[in-house]
């Protein structure tokens, strides 16, 4: 059994959500200029500054590009509010992570149950 | 399990893909849906023939189907896949649906012409969506030789 690595902090995973997003979307921007709390899919206002305006292909393309990194399922029901910023997108990806790694170690000990 | 299910309960004729498809002539580039596996993947026929009006131009002497045409054709194919479910659902009578548009084209090969003559086999699978918009992989071959691939997005 692969032990998932527990070492990849949330902090890890919002620098590779930014490299993501600026690479697969093909943004003229620099993955460390995106704000952590900026809205991705919405303008700028006062209130929140920084948005990137993403529309909803480039959200599909988000979706595809962390399943890929990080080997998760993203379901088509997963809450909307997720999908705000990269601090919510990293909250995900690291409850993916650790439901994936609940769900091996249970694998696991039934396995070990059954030998 | 044999690929070709041939037509019944899963495809559809052409009276069926009148009522799925909101395309009309000249633009209606699906002939017949031998496999479709609701929300999941299609297989289906588009024949093209020298009679094809788009065939009149692209090129004189020397006719081609047009890349986008083929891409057009696996897009109305992957329409009908993904409106596949409401019918299996039962949907009212008469009731309008709005047709999957292209929203984006991520990424399409063209490998051979498709000629007059060609028999072009349509393939769709779903991969995955969010909301209403849906990445599907496509492929068009002839004679089992792959003519155009690739990855469109559809919005519903």
């Amino acid at each position: 059994m692969s032990t998932l690595n527990q070492a990849e902090d949330t902090d890890a995973i919002r620098t590779g959500l930014k490299e993501l997003i600026t690479q697969r979307l093909k943004l003229d921007i620099a993955p460390s200029s995106i704000q952590d709390d900026a809205p991705l899919f919405a303008g700028s206002d006062a209130a929140a500054p920084g948005g990137l305006s993403l529309d909803s292909v480039e959200a599909l393309e988000i979706v595809v590009g962390i399943e890929e990194r990080w080997g998760v399922v993203i379901q088509d029901d997963s809450v909307a509010s997720e999908f705000y910023s990269v601090d919510t997108l990293a909250n995900l990806v690291r409850r993916l992570l650790a439901e994936g790694a609940a769900g091996q170690a249970s694998e696991a000990s039934k396995e070990a149950l059954g030998a | 399990m044999p690929e070709t299910a041939g037509l019944g309960e899963k495809g559809c004729d052409v009276s069926e893909i009148l009522e799925l498809l909101p395309h009309r002539y000249p633009m209606l580039l699906v002939d017949r849906v031998d496999r479709l596996d609701p929300g999941r993947s299609a297989e289906g026929v588009k024949c093209v023939t020298v009679n094809e009006p788009f065939l009149v131009g692209h090129f004189p002497g020397y006719p081609i189907m047009p890349g986008v045409l083929i891409v057009d054709a696996l897009a109305q194919l992957a329409g009908i896949m993904l409106r596949g479910p409401a019918r299996a659902l039962g949907t009212p009578a008469g009731e309008r649906h709005r047709p999957g548009v292209l929203a984006a084209i991520t990424k399409m090969r063209f490998l051979h012409p498709v000629l007059p003559g060609d028999r072009l086999q349509l393939r769709v699978k779903h991969l995955k969506s969010l909301g209403s918009v849906h990445q599907v992989e496509v492929e068009a071959q002839v004679e089992g030789r792959t003519a155009a691939f690739g990855e469109l997005v559809l919005a519903s």
